[in-house]
């Protein structure tokens, strides 16, 4: 999967392709709001990741285009429970039409839910601010990464840096380089990683579990005891040591790395949950129909701790890249520009701290960290109301 | 049990101790009242000193009064003074020396010099020294043998092997108190009569006992003199004493040493509280400093960054396209990158610093080395002329028509090296290299530039040594197959190959340039081996390191002016030049000390 | 407003926790004390062979820092480097792994590499007060504060001090503590000029004569502001949040509702029935959490040139000195492992629901 790809041309077209799938079919239905809506999102987002973004945005779009007609045209009180219960004499068309009217309600309530935090809804927009900024931010200002000499230099100054001007509106760092333009490229790679480390984390702590509950067991002692172990070396001053130890050309490894170390509390709770689970009656059945692990977990367990799973997810993303910035801060780790971590890294040992005309190499990134983490923080609070059942019912 | 005992036991010493001391003080004190009064005024530096457990008293060890930097020796004084511009030593401690033709070099100490304690300090004192720093495997004994006390004020060191280098190692060396390591000293010499050698059990025990020694008090021979109470958590102070030979001349009573490294002391310097500092500042800092008018001096190191090649790595073997590198490299936009205004573009390329060229090379000789000036268009034609040529792209392919690539290494914690490298990759690659940079952690890029795993990487040329020798061998032999351990190659330059159509041994002209006792005798092997390194460039000089130490003109006064060849010192530990101002009395309190 | 407690109800709460711990001194504690006397030895295991494997050794470290400060020629600065190192690079790491645990057995944390006769133990001694000092108060501030803001929360929720407060505190929970630390410098110390930078930093004002007097306390507590500060503010929010939630739960359970019913006054119900009923979770999380008192103050530390245990280990780290990183590392697993064992007594003794469970 090419996560770095950029926004292009290309994929504006992609996406304005997309976007006609939904204007159609609603613009069929009579339905030409969400129609427009949906070509707009299809259109963001291939323009984002191109194909990637576009296609499955075509089916996210088309489903809430086809979920108003179809529960307009019914009964508008139809419940999702009555939505299942349908007899299965109906043609494939129309299951697909019911599945996908199922889908995009999912999907209005959801964001229904999203928007009525207004603490969650604020993350919601600065987690978009900074997918915006790292996506589209490189298209309208271009990375300065040639250090610069004589050309930007003020008079008989001895280094190169500058507060904020127009031209520069953040200033320029040691190098010279325009500071705006290190922010908006410096922080796809950390975020890319902080994400692939809270992935890795949630996806072991999950599986081992559900596995440490559902087998039990020595196996579960051993799962135990390993994260009894992990839980009780210093994480962070044992990164600091496994960064001298390894080096990290590939992002991809260190992502690996913080997940192998992050994921012990997540798997206890999920453990626990399943063991409670395990008591429950639908389970229990489930196990005794012998119908496998897999389906065990994916069918019954997970569902009920989704809500729990993906906050810690996030929260999971928020420590991967506080030890990834720490580690650069602390110059620990080798590092690749641009960068926010290497920014405040740069930034203190070339003195920014004690230069006001400096000081807005360290201040950027700085608050660049500070407002991503604190979205992260805030988006949790939508994501909980998002997942819960009981506040959702309540639409 | 056996451990309730050696505490015991180690309680009783204390007490001992304490008792000899309080009446040695007794004893002293009227002594104190008769000599000069301290001066007034306090001399405020910087350092990131040891603090007590790691910090001690015992200057043979880590930790000790050696580990406080330059002012190590406002302490304990060494027996000479090196200064550099001249190449001539001032006598401290020892008030004269000479060599006894190849075979010893003999060493005769001041009459009149006194230990803090009252005791003169004598060659009982300078042989005990050495005998602990033969147990302790001291790079002096790599030229001298037997260490011999001629008088109480003479002592003879043999020499196993002649060099200039045996000089300039034995006068800088300070002489320590026999009054706190005789017991060592006698233990040391004792193991050495018995035939033990470095592996030996007995050496190695007596080893980790001179490490572990932990003397209660300080005797000092420098005007100052501390113990381990005035060591504090955010500065340490150092007292004056009346009995050293510097004590009527300094004008300072006082010594406060502000605890920490760079970061931790650049608010104290700006806020006007030190009155020197050695710390690399960055140069925002740098400027800073200016604009809040403290003085910069900006002493040579006689080393600096430089473009590091594997010779095993095709094309960047053939001399010529390192010579096109050299020329497609702005040596000046480079220093500037590096540091600032404290580093400056290399003139001569001759593998030493620019000074020394200076005062080894005649100027005819000067005159013959290749300057390597910018010039991309010249480097094109050395190119073009073995067969290189341009792809489509404007990018070299090399006489095999493989494009010229590879992958340029630096220390990611270095931010000058850091900053040169990333220059010359620029550089490079606007010349029509496809060089890539990657930074490494500093201690791995140590360990693959030894075992050879690297393309390019940037390291110092030049060390701060005054000898040529030493200058050529921080390339040749630290980093480069000679001076490495078994399967490490480093830079693997050949060291035997022909050159002008003659065969040349550079490992043997080096050890000639550095050999003997005769500077005139060396002369002509530095000029050669100059005139080698310069055409055949093992590594590429491309700037030296100047310091860029702040000094306070409130709080300190009477500093010569920036031509004064008294900043050629350098801002090191070992002959600073501000031990040497403060010493003799040229620097004084500032109207706000 | 714990003070205000009942008396008996206090007195309970001893007794319950003398024979929880009474009980777990047997078959149960003995289990748990192997079981992390194991963890302790397998951490201690893995990290002794991680630590060897970082690239360059301490004597290398050593002579590069004397090239560069002393000039001298790196030849000069490895022998003097190697000979005042008790470090032997070819010592197989077998031997120096039996060595060690010989040791470690009589307690001996052996002596620091790159200050050599100085033993590990002394310097952990030297160092250790200062993190625990410093984080240990931050806890307990923010802790103390998360308690009371968070009860207050939820018992006026929806109010604006709910709304000012959790917004606050989600702002507070979502900065990463040196992000916190840079910017109360950056802004209040170098920009605004608030305080001076060069005074605050550091442990204490070196000029007052140590001991028990106003005047030393007085400094020991003004330079531990800043790191104070900064720990309080990056785990106050959490602290806060989860008492506010775990309030909002014990509220609505039936023993509330009764004591309500019963007549009891609001503040009686407040203090002995929610209180301390919504603070159990909250008790066992801060028992781990002073766990990680000794090993969590590593960047902060770095930062404010604050010499604790944090800025020790990165030293050590940096000089490569094993033997030092070995005896931090150690004591940190030590004090987690005794920390959970602690987290679970506590949480037997106060929880009645498994106290109970447990008499019977």
């Amino acid at each position: 999967m090419d996560l770095q790809s950029l926004a292009s041309p290309t994929g504006l077209l992609i996406g304005a392709l997309c976007g006609l799938v939904p204007l159609v079919i609603a613009l069929r239905n009579r339905t030409p709001r969400p129609g427009i809506l949906g070509f707009l999102a299809c259109l963001l987002s291939g323009f984002a990741c191109n194909v990637l973004g576009g296609l499955p945005m075509i089916l996210l779009t088309v489903a809430v285009v086809v979920s108003y007609t179809y529960t307009d045209r019914d009964d508008p009180f139809l419940s999702r429970a009555a939505l299942e219960e349908v007899d299965f004499e109906e043609t494939f068309g129309a299951m697909v039409t019911r599945r996908l009217a199922g889908l995009g309600r999912t999907i209005r309530a959801a964001s229904r839910a999203l928007v009525r935090n207004k603490a969650g809804f604020l993350g919601f927009l600065g987690l978009v601010f900074f997918f915006v900024l790292n996506i589209f931010g490189p298209m309208v200002i271009p990375y300065d990464g040639q250090p610069h000499f004589y050309d930007r230099r003020r008079e008989g100054a001895i280094n190169l840096f500058q507060g904020p001007s127009a031209e520069f509106p953040l200033g320029l760092d040691w190098q010279g380089r325009d500071i705006l333009s290190h922010i908006v490229h410096g922080g796809r790679a950390l975020i890319i990683t902080s994400v692939q480390a809270g992935v890795i984390t949630t996806v072991i702590a999950v599986i081992l579990g559900a596995v440490a509950a559902l087998i039990g067991g020595l196996l579960d002692q051993i799962l135990n005891a390993i994260a009894n172990f992990i839980l009780t070396i210093p994480q962070f001053p044992l990164l600091v040591v496994l960064a001298g130890l390894i080096s990290f050309e590939d992002r991809f490894f260190l992502a690996v790395l913080l997940g192998l170390l992050d994921w012990p509390t997540l798997m206890r709770a999920v453990r626990a949950q399943v063991l409670s689970l395990r008591e429950r009656d639908y389970v229990e059945a489930a196990y005794a129909l012998d119908l496998g692990l897999p389906h065990i977990v994916m069918r019954e367990v997970l569902p009920q701790m989704i809500s729990y799973i993906v906050i810690n997810m996030i929260f999971s993303i928020r420590g991967a890249m506080y030890a990834i910035v720490g580690l650069v801060f602390l110059g620990m780790v080798p590092f690749t520009e641009p960068d926010w971590g290497v920014m405040i890294f740069m930034g203190r040992s070339q003195g920014a701290l004690f230069s006001a005309e400096a000081a807005s190499m360290l201040l950027s990134p700085v608050i660049a960290v500070a407002l991503f983490q604190l979205s992260l923080v805030l988006f949790t609070r939508s994501l909980e109301e998002v997942f819960n059942p009981r506040l959702r019912a309540g639409l | 049990m056996c451990l309730h005992h050696r505490v015991l036991e180690g309680k009783m010493r204390k007490l001992t101790v304490l008792i000899l001391l309080a009446l040695l003080l007794t004893s002293v004190a009227p002594v104190i009242g008769q000599a000069g009064q301290a001066p007034a005024g306090t001399f405020y530096g910087a350092w990131p000193y040891f603090l007590p457990p790691d910090g001690h008293l015992n200057s043979f060890a880590t930790g000790g009064p050696s580990g406080i930097g330059l002012y190590y020796r406002w302490v304990e004084l060494p027996m000479a003074y090196f200064l550099r511009a001249q190449g001539e030593y001032e006598p401290w401690l020892a008030e004269s020396w000479e060599f006894e033709g190849d075979e010893a070099f003999v060493v005769h100490l001041r009459q009149d010099a006194k230990w803090s304690d009252g005791n003169p300090i004598t060659a009982d004192d300078l042989v005990g020294t050495y005998a602990i720093g033969r147990i302790l495997l001291w790079s002096d004994f790599n030229y001298v043998g037997e260490v011999e006390k001629v008088d109480d004020y003479t002592v003879r060191f043999h020499l196993a092997n002649p060099s200039l280098l045996a000089r300039h190692l034995i006068l800088r060396t300070t002489i320590r108190s026999m009054a706190v390591y005789g017991d060592l000293a006698q233990k040391a010499m004792e193991v050495y009569a018995s035939g033990a050698n470095k592996d030996s059990e007995s050496w190695l025990a007596l080893q980790t006992e001179i490490k572990e020694f932990r003397p209660e008090v300080v005797v000092a021979s420098g005007p100052f003199i501390y113990g381990l109470e005035d060591i504090g958590d955010s500065f340490m102070t150092l007292h004056w004493q009346p009995n050293s030979i510097f004590s009527e001349t300094v004008k300072f009573g006082e010594v406060k040493i502000w605890y920490g490294e760079t970061e931790a002391v650049t608010p104290l310097v700006l806020d006007g509280k030190v009155s020197y500092a050695t710390h690399g500042f960055p140069p925002a800092t740098d400027q800073a400093m200016m604009d809040a008018g403290l003085r910069i001096i900006r002493g040579p190191y006689g080393y600096g960054a430089a473009v590091y090649i594997n010779h095993d790595k095709y094309p960047f073997s053939r001399p010529e396209v390192r010579q096109a590198m050299a020329m497609a490299i702005d040596r000046a936009e480079s220093a500037f990158l590096t540091k600032g205004l404290s580093a400056l573009p290399v003139q001569y390329m001759a593998g030493m610093a620019d000074s020394l060229v200076e005062l080894w090379l005649s100027e005819e000789d000067r005159a013959a080395l290749n300057t390597y000036p910018y010039d991309p268009a010249a480097a094109e034609q050395l190119l073009l002329s073995i067969g290189f040529t341009r792809d489509a792209n404007g990018k070299w392919l090399d006489d095999n028509g493989d494009p010229v690539v590879g992958e340029y290494i630096f220390q990611a914690e270095w931010a000058d090296y850091g900053a040169a490298a990333q220059n010359a990759v620029e550089q490079l690659n606007d010349f029509g290299f496809q060089i890539t940079g990657r930074a490494v952690q500093w201690q791995q890029l140590d360990e693959d530039l030894k075992a050879g795993n690297f393309t390019l990487t940037v390291r110092s040329w030049g060390a701060a040594s005054p000898f040529p020798s030493d200058q050529f061998n921080q390339v040749l032999r630290t980093w480069n197959y000679p001076g490495l351990g078994e399967g490490q190659k480093g830079i693997n330059f050949p060291m035997e190959f022909e050159w002008r159509g003659e065969q040349i041994d550079f490992g043997k002209l080096i050890a000639d340039a550095g050999a003997g006792l005769d500077p005139e005798a060396q002369r002509p092997f530095v000029a050669k081996a100059a005139a080698i390194y310069n055409d055949l460039l093992p590594v590429i000089p491309l700037s030296e390191a100047l310091a860029n130490n702040p000094l306070n003109e409130n709080l300190v006064s009477g500093a010569p002016a920036d031509d004064d060849p008294i900043w050629l010192n350098g801002g090191g530990s070992v002959d600073n030049y501000i031990t040497y101002l403060v010493m003799n009395g040229i620097l004084t309190p500032g109207p706000e000390a | 407003m714990e003070a205000t407690t009942s008396p008996q109800a206090v007195q309970s709460g001893w007794a319950a926790f003398w024979k929880a711990t009474r009980r777990a001194l047997t078959g149960y504690t003995a289990r748990t004390l192997l079981q992390g006397l194991l963890t302790i030895w397998a951490v201690m295991t893995f990290t002794f062979v991680l630590i060897r494997q970082m690239p360059s050794n301490p004597v290398q470290i050593e002579a590069e820092r004397i090239v560069r400060e002393e000039l001298v020629s790196y030849e000069e600065a490895y022998s003097r480097a190697a000979s005042l190192f008790d470090f032997d690079p070819n010592q197989p790491i077998i031997e120096q792994y039996v060595e060690y645990l010989a040791k470690l057995i009589r307690l001996d944390f052996g002596q620091s590499i790159t200050s050599a006769g100085t033993p590990v133990l002394d310097q952990i001694l030297q160092y250790l007060p200062w993190t625990v000092f410093s984080v240990g108060l931050g806890l307990l501030i923010s802790f103390t504060i998360g308690i009371f803001v968070g009860m207050a929360m939820a018992y006026w929720r929806g109010g604006i001090l709910d709304n000012v407060v959790t917004a606050l505190a989600s702002i507070l929970f979502g900065i990463p503590n040196y992000i916190i630390a840079l910017l109360i410098i950056l802004i209040l110390g170098v920009q605004l000029k608030l305080f001076s930078v060069a005074e605050a930093l550091g442990r204490v004002d070196p000029t007052i004569e140590p001991g028990f007097t106003p005047e030393y306390i007085g400094s020991v507590l003004s330079h531990a502001i800043l790191p104070v500060v900064t720990y309080v503010s990056a785990t106050v929010g959490g602290w806060i949040l989860t008492m506010k939630s775990s309030t909002i739960a014990t509220l609505g359970e039936e023993y509330v509702t009764v004591a309500q019913a019963r007549g009891l006054s609001q503040w009686r119900v407040l203090t002995a029935y929610v209180g301390r009923n919504a603070m159990l979770p909250l008790v066992t999380r801060l028992a781990i959490s002073i766990g990680f008192v000794v090993g969590g103050s590593v960047i902060i530390e770095d930062i404010y040139r604050y010499r604790g245990l944090g800025k020790f280990l990165t030293t050590a780290i940096v000089a490569r000195d094993y033997t030092s990183m070995q005896g931090v590392f150690l004591v940190i697993a030590v004090s987690v492992v005794v920390a959970n064992m602690l987290a679970d007594v506590l949480y037997g003794a106060l929880d009645p629901r498994v106290r109970v469970g447990k008499e019977q």
